[in-house]
């Protein structure tokens, strides 16, 4: 069960207000775990909402914006090509966020025969997130660190 | 909140015994360790004991199934519900015995 | 519910799971192969089920391992077709009939992997952490003139990897053959 979905959010990091386009690719388990996150970060008023208006999102533009690929679960040797299209589908300035063991090193699959060992195999990763599966809360730690990383 | 967040070791009770090690399902724990000689004034004849050297849980590989909280004979290692940080170096997860340490 | 168990003939296969749905067991279950390379077979397995009745049917049969073929089920209960896709893809068993035996997951470079005579490479050719021992690195002879002889210990080999397996390159079946060209790493470290 992989699923795509597109969220834009807000974060703070370092007193700047950012706004990220997240592209979430739930490739297995953390995929639960980013969606929660996405309902975690929508009652914490840091998702755009789909209302005209939303009364959350920070007044006037974001100082930066950023495309995030999030890798939430088991990257396989059949589904890579798909990997490395939905980094491609990310424009410029992008970052890849490695959400879970699996995207990070193959996680307990580490040594299948059809999966890859860490979505670096297939894509530049900026930061990681350990977990099995991490915590939602987890993920805006992962996108914050992220955001450190960019200056 | 879960309490199961990350494992930490206590060092001081480690004996390098690599029980552990062995167990972990993901191999995920590497140790290193050398053997010394005690002393021992009053003893027939020396006794040797394990000395840890160094002691790294990859956090990117372990899957949080606590058989080696389990297994271990003298707890050195145990759960505690802070979660890893997040890293955006490539080794950020490889935790050594610092960063396992309470 | 009630189980009923058969050894059934592979000539008698698909007849057999024929009969069988047309009498109601109509619902496929799964259907699985398991190798057996101590009798030299593959004995493929399938669970029909009757709902109607309340009734399950598992079926067994066993093919030569070393040219492992069977009448494809498809014709009968459609729903076999990936089943018998993957155990093609996992033992070897050719399913005949059946049209569509492309692999599911592999890149086929390791073979079958679920048969027990394939090694697991990753298993092999990464070191195994446990294979240390701190009597590796026994004690100096020191000052005091005596010599601590380090008690060898037994040696474990890492679980689950028997010891016949040969060394092999842990890329091997990983799918990083059919991988597109490496990314290029960013400036973090």
């Amino acid at each position: 069960m992989a699923q795509a979905t597109v969220e834009r959010l807000w974060l703070e990091v370092a007193g700047r207000h950012v706004a990220l386009h997240v592209l979430e690719l739930g490739l297995a388990c953390c995929g639960i775990e980013v969606r929660t996150a996405r309902r975690i970060a929508a009652e914490a008023g840091r998702v755009a909402g789909g209302s005209a208006g939303d009364p959350a999102a920070p007044v006037g533009a974001a100082e930066a914006e950023l495309h995030v690929l999030v890798v939430a679960g088991t990257v396989t040797a059949r589904l890579a090509p798909e990997l490395a299209a939905a980094y491609e589908l990310l424009p410029a300035p992008r970052a890849v966020l490695a959400f879970g063991a699996c995207a990070a090193t193959g996680g307990p699959y580490w040594d299948s025969y059809a999966v890859l060992p860490g979505a670096h195999e297939v894509v530049p990763v900026d930061a990681w997130v350990a977990g099995c599966p991490p915590r939602p809360a987890d993920l805006l730690a992962g996108l914050e660190e992220v955001l450190r990383g960019r200056p | 909140m879960s309490a199961h967040a990350r494992i930490a070791l206590s060092a001081e009770a480690c004996t390098s015994c690599m029980i552990c090690v062995r167990e972990c399902p993901t191999w995920c724990i590497t140790l290193d360790a050398h053997q010394e000689v005690v002393g021992d004034p009053g003893a027939r004849r020396p006794r040797t004991t394990n000395v840890l050297d160094s002691f790294t849980i990859d956090w990117g590989l372990c899957m949080y199934c606590g058989i080696c909280v389990e297994v271990c004979p003298f707890d050195a290692l145990h759960w505690r519900p802070d979660a890893v940080s997040a890293t955006g170096r490539a080794d950020g997860l490889r935790h050594g015995i610092a960063q396992l340490a309470d | 519910m009630d189980v009923h168990e058969e050894l059934v003939a592979p000539a008698r296969w698909r007849a057999r799971c024929a009969e069988l749905a047309a009498a109601g067991a109509d619902m496929l279950d799964f259907l699985a192969g398991v190798d057996e390379p101590g009798s030299g077979q593959v004995e493929v397995v399938v669970h029909l089920v009757d709902v109607q009745r309340r009734s399950r049917h598992l079926l067994r049969t066993r093919v030569d391992r070393s040219a492992p073929e069977l009448d494809s089920l498809v014709g009968e209960l459609p729903g076999a077709a990936w089943h018998e896709r993957e155990a093609h893809e996992m033992l070897g068993v050719r399913f005949l009939g059946n049209p569509d035996l492309r692999p599911l997951l592999t890149t086929g470079e390791m073979g079958h992997p679920l048969r027990r005579t394939t090694p697991l490479p990753a298993r092999v050719g990464v070191p195994w952490p446990g294979a240390f021992d701190p009597s590796d690195r026994p004690p100096d002879a020191g000052g005091t003139g005596a010599r601590v002889p380090a008690r060898p210990r037994s040696r474990p080999g890492p679980p689950g990897v028997p010891p016949e397996w040969p060394a092999a390159d842990p890329a091997v079946g990983s799918g990083r053959a059919a991988l597109p060209a490496p990314a290029p790493e960013r400036g973090r470290t």
